[in-house]
């Protein structure tokens, strides 16, 4: 990789060719256990990009400093006083989240994206591309995250946003739009196979869209077949 | 009269087919006039081609030698009528699509006229010439199985021999539908087969003989129970087996009668048992009694697709075409030409090419003979398959490993137990065409056999070649050490050898280093291995 | 000189083809669904007929974005049948989407994506309906109830069609307990089970109507076993896997654990041992193989409805023991032939 790549391209890379979660298959774990809903999707997205903005910074400016032999423990630390400081924030401000979102606000400290980022790219550039990369990683991660989030909320239980207090308080239940009858939800959608249909829904339609884009050459090797 | 003992051993797997050879199981064998050309392949047998001994223009006589086998898995080639040999060429053949061949080409004497005498008296008595003499005058006669594979008759009976066996089975099966020349051999001749068999049981040292016929062929059973009481001999025993195909294939068959079953890597005569067609029994009577040589054969021809089905007693050599026009020629029906049964018969794609020693059947199929397959659809693992797999196989599973054509999967799933008995393919109700797919990954895998045998081979040679130039190049070594100037004059005999033993170590890790920077791909020459 | 077509050997082939052994698992299943709507009501025939409408409009969409021959691969009948039996298994009283959703789940889920016939290793219309059952639990245990009389045509159609009733009816009144849902309620309160089976939602062989469904299929499956359609192996492994855990127990404890009648003639026993179990794709294919998958089946439906949270478990069980089908047939090869006897 150069040493700076243009803005745009590192957007584009992050946002769609290299997108972490539907090419690079990475961070599935919480990606597939928390997107019940958009704003859960929302919440884990923000709090991913948090620390994933702020781990780049701190391994591209210490990159000077930190010996090749101790980086990663260097970066797991850095990654880990990031999700310390995002659990006590998320816990005092939104509670209902914190609840919702579980065991998976600490469990970004092993999130393999933000390792992957600071081990591939952060620790190699300098802070302004490192800046902008984690941006791209972190707002492709969280776009997925909460369109799955939605589309399994519309389908498993008929609403969108419909926990949007959670986030913003009581101010925010009114956010809330009811789309189907009653309680007429596909549940599946809600439990786990319903996040790996929908992934993988979401990864065959990006497929499709890009091989119709390329003129139909599917002789060319699909992304999401092997995670990096 | 003799005791008909059923058979009081099962196969697993199986099928009973209906038969279709109702309007052949009563008429009589039917001599086929000589045609005008005869169409000779050498290569018959499952060994090399035979040697033409005939030159084109050369006039030859009824039952002349006309070409030599190579080797044992050969036998000799004879002419069946008096000719001249026309043309030594390539001619299309019975097998594959293009299945081609050398062939001897004879255009007869006396085209029309009846090659065959009539049938003669087929003798009696004790039979006690000795073994090998009567290999010999099999071998000499071109005697050859008339089952299918064609082996010849002599070296089956001298490799038995070998292993002092116990049993001689006769083999009138003849399980596959349509084909009935067995069963009109025995109709007809059940005495000169029994004699034949005897030939043939003393031939291979067999202590006892069993003769097996399915049960629905009555009248052949009672024609083979009245000669064998004719006889009066008591090591001989005669057994109905069941109507179920595969009936009559070698494996089947000895588990029938003995009860045994002999796993694929197995000969038969490593079970003490030697397995014989009616046909060929027959030849070897005619070999050994009538000093004839195996140069006619009976064929069935019959399906929806010829006029007036028969069976045809005509010379080996006769085209296709000759034996349909002797038979009526074709109905409007005719559609598929098939040399062989309709469960392992080859489709051929005219009717220009010849019969050989071993084609029994010619089947001209109407469509109504076919029982049309449908298209192919997917596998859906009903098991149809398995239940009638006589090798109990998984026909299904090996489907999937053919199709993969991974060597680990198909040796699991024991591709070549695979008899090619072709019910798999019969029964499958999705009409996939198993026994094809089989067939290609033999060949497949055989081929990558065949090329890691020769790799290794090369290898072997490069290495042996290698060896023996380090070895020369030591003693060269030591030599020149031996000669050098300034030596002691008269070193003591032990330190000499000393000294040698250490110059050829040295020179001998020099030649090796020299190996080493030598391309390890260096082609190997033909030299033949050292060791 | 003539010529002639080629064509590999064998040259003949039996008449038995997958359609019509399709053709002849539905005609089996044809009695059972005819007295279904008699003692059930109208909705097991509606069901019936939109599942398997839906089944071929799923298939066909399915075999078209593959790029596969539609009307020729559709002839093969098995989204029919995969419909049927999907059909046989709900609750006779369902809104049309939820069927249409349990036939989508069934076929492009769970056969196309795999890859089509012969390559699923669920069988689809097990799947479809474990989906919903999970997915809709309230609309899937709404039954007729045993005892009362068949609900009307009327309230049965609108309810399908709208996923309403007629203001005049009340759910209440034409929905209730399965012989099932009731013995594991009156066990749970602590009743005996001979104290149970004396009420009405017991008949002489198992539950109240799902008796003679039973018998129905029972019936339907002999015929396919007597024509070869269906092998004897997995069926009775089934029933012989079932009734020997409720044997036990029963004659050990026989408040706690009904005996082996009631397990065979409730809920779909019999439907599953001669038609879910039976489907060849995803069943074992070894001789043996199958008789450890039907037998695997009938415990764990035993176990399933003794122990588990569902009153009826032929669809768990025959997806979980879907699962064991490479194991198990892996580790049933039969005996290669001429080696020695184990
Ligand atoms: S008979 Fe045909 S469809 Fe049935 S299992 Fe065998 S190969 Fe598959
Ligand atoms: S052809 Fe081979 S696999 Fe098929 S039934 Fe015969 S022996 Fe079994």
């Amino acid at each position: 990789m150069s040493a700076t790549p243009p803005t745009a391209s590192l957007l584009r890379e992050g946002l769609w060719h290299q997108n972490p979660a539907l090419v690079q298959l990475l961070g599935l774990c919480p990606l597939l256990a928390v997107s019940t809903s958009a704003i859960n999707g929302v919440g884990l997205g923000l709090a991913t990009l948090f620390v994933l903005l702020g781990s780049s910074l701190a391994v591209s400016a210490s990159r000077q400093w930190v010996a090749r032999e101790i980086r990663l423990p260097v970066f797991v630390l850095i990654i880990a006083t990031l999700v310390t400081m995002v659990e006590l924030l998320l816990r005092a401000y939104t509670p209902g989240l914190f609840r919702a979102l579980g065991i998976f606000v600490p469990l970004i400290v092993t999130n393999c994206l933000i390792l992957g980022r600071a081990e591939a790219f952060a620790s190699r550039v300098g802070w302004r591309p490192a800046a902008l990369d984690a941006l791209a990683m972190g707002l492709g991660f969280m776009l997925v995250l909460v369109v799955l989030g939605a589309l399994r909320e519309l389908v498993g239980a008929g609403t969108l946003l419909g926990d949007a207090e959670r986030l913003f308080g009581p101010g925010g239940r009114g956010l809330g739009v009811h789309l189907l009858p009653g309680d007429a939800g596909f549940l599946l959608a809600l439990l786990p196979p319903g996040a790996f249909i929908g992934l993988g829904l979401l990864i065959a339609l990006r497929n499709h869209y890009r091989l119709r884009r390329a003129g139909a050459a599917p002789a060319e090797a699909l992304p999401g077949a092997a995670p990096a | 009269m003799v005791e008909i003992e059923p058979t009081p051993h099962r196969f697993p797997g199986g099928l009973t087919l209906p038969g279709h050879k109702a309007a052949l199981q009563t008429a009589p064998i039917e001599v086929l006039p000589l045609p005008d050309e005869l169409v000779l392949p050498l290569r018959q047998h499952p060994g090399a081609p035979a040697l033409p001994l005939v030159a084109v223009g050369q006039r030859v006589e009824a039952g002349e030698r006309i070409a030599a086998a190579p080797d044992p898995l050969t036998a000799d080639l004879h002419a069946p009528a008096e000719a001249t040999v026309v043309a030594l060429e390539r001619r299309a053949l019975i097998g594959a699509p293009d299945a081609q061949g050398q062939c001897l080409v004879l255009a007869c004497a006396a085209p029309g006229s009846r090659g065959e005498p009539p049938a003669a008296d087929p003798g009696a008595g004790a039979i006690d010439t000795p073994a090998a003499q009567i290999r010999r005058r099999l071998a000499a006669a071109g005697v050859a199985g008339q089952g299918g594979a064609a082996f010849p008759a002599a070296t089956k009976a001298g490799v038995a021999s070998a292993s002092q066996p116990r049993l001689l089975i006769l083999n009138g099966a003849e399980c596959e539908p349509y084909v009935a020349c067995d069963e009109a051999l025995l109709r007809t001749g059940a005495a000169a087969v029994l004699r034949g068999a005897e030939w043939l049981r003393r031939a291979a040292g067999a202590t006892a003989g069993v003769i097996a016929i399915e049960a629905d062929k009555a009248a052949a059973l009672a024609a083979m129970a009245a000669a064998l009481a004719a006889t009066g001999w008591t090591h001989w025993r005669l057994q109905r087996l069941p109507v179920r195909y595969p009936a009559g294939a070698e494996r089947q068959l000895i588990q029938l009668v003995t009860g045994e079953e002999l796993g694929a890597g197995r000969l038969p005569a490593e079970a003490g048992i030697v397995c014989h067609n009616v046909g060929t029994a027959y030849a070897a009577w005619q070999a050994l009694e009538q000093d004839r040589a195996m140069t006619h054969r009976v064929v069935t021809v019959t399906g929806g697709g010829v006029a007036r089905p028969a069976n045809v007693l005509a010379p080996i050599g006769t085209p296709l075409a000759t034996l349909i026009e002797f038979c009526g020629g074709y109905t409007a029906l005719a559609h598929r030409l098939i040399v062989g049964g309709p469960l392992t018969g080859v489709a051929v794609a005219d009717d220009a090419r010849p019969i050989t020693k071993g084609t029994h059947c010619v089947l001209v199929a109407a469509p109504a003979d076919l029982s049309n397959p449908g298209p192919e659809r997917a596998c859906i693992r009903c098991g149809d398959c398995v239940a009638v797999c006589p090798a109990r196989l998984l026909p299904q599973q090996l489907l999937q490993a053919a199709r993969r054509d991974e060597d680990d999967e198909l040796a699991r799933q024991r591709l070549f137990d695979c008899i090619e008995c072709g019910l798999c393919a019969h029964v499958c109700p999705s009409h996939i065409p198993l026994v094809a797919h089989y067939r290609r990954a033999k060949a497949l895998v055989r081929g990558r056999q065949r090329d890691a045998a020769a790799a290794a081979q090369a290898k072997a040679r490069y290495e042996a070649r290698e060896r023996r130039l380090a070895a020369e190049a030591a003693e060269l070594a030591a030599a020149r050490e031996a000669r050098r100037p300034g030596r002691p004059a008269a070193p003591s005999e032990v330190g000499q050898a000393q000294d040698r033993r250490a110059a050829i170590q040295a020179a001998l890790d020099r030649a090796r280093a020299r190996a080493q920077q030598k391309p390890a791909d260096a082609p190997p020459d033909e030299e033949p291995p050292a060791s | 000189m003539r010529q002639f077509e080629l064509a590999p050997a064998p040259h003949t082939h039996v008449a038995r083809d997958v359609t019509r052994v399709m053709r002849q698992v539905l005609l089996a299943l044809l009695p059972s669904v005819l007295l279904a709507s008699l003692l059930l009501g109208i909705g097991a025939l509606l069901n019936l007929l939109l599942a398997i409408g839906f089944a071929v409009l799923v298939e066909a969409y399915c075999l078209r974005l593959r790029g596969r021959p539609v009307w020729s691969t559709l002839q093969d009948g098995s989204a029919v049948v995969s419909g049927a039996l999907l059909a046989m298994a709900l609750p006779p009283l369902l809104p049309w989407w939820i069927t249409l959703c349990g036939v989508i789940v069934a076929i492009a889920l769970g056969k196309h994506l795999y890859g089509g016939l012969g390559m699923n290793p669920f069988n689809p219309a097990m799947l479809g309906y474990v989906v919903l059952i999970v997915s809709f639990p309230v609309f899937m245990t709404r039954w007729p109830d045993a005892v009362a009389p068949a609900p009307g045509p009327w309230p049965v159609l609108h309810y399908t069609l709208t996923g309403t009733l007629p203001a005049s009816t009340q759910l209440d009144a034409i929905t209730g307990a399965t012989p099932l849902d009731h013995l594991r309620n009156q066990l749970r309160l602590a009743w005996t089970w001979s104290e149970i089976r004396a009420g009405v939602y017991y008949g002489p062989l198992g539950g109240a109507k799902w008796q003679w469904l039973n018998l129905a299929w029972l019936a339907g499956g002999l015929w396919l076993m007597s024509r070869r359609i269906v092998r004897w192996q997995i069926p009775v492994a089934l029933l012989a896997g079932l009734t020997l855990p409720s044997l036990v127990c029963t004659l050990v404890a026989p408040d706690r654990f009904p005996g082996p009648m009631l397990h065979l003639f409730s809920g779909a026993t019999m439907l599953g041992a001669f038609f879910i179990a039976t489907d060849p794709v995803s069943a074992s294919t070894t001789p043996r193989g199958r008789l450890i998958y039907g037998f695997g089946i009938g415990v764990l439906l035993w176990l399933i409805r003794s122990f588990g949270s569902y009153p009826d478990a032929v669809a768990f069980s025959v997806l979980l023991m879907n699962l064991a089908v490479p194991l198990i047939d892996r580790h049933t090869l039969p005996r290669r032939y001429g080696a020695p006897r184990a």
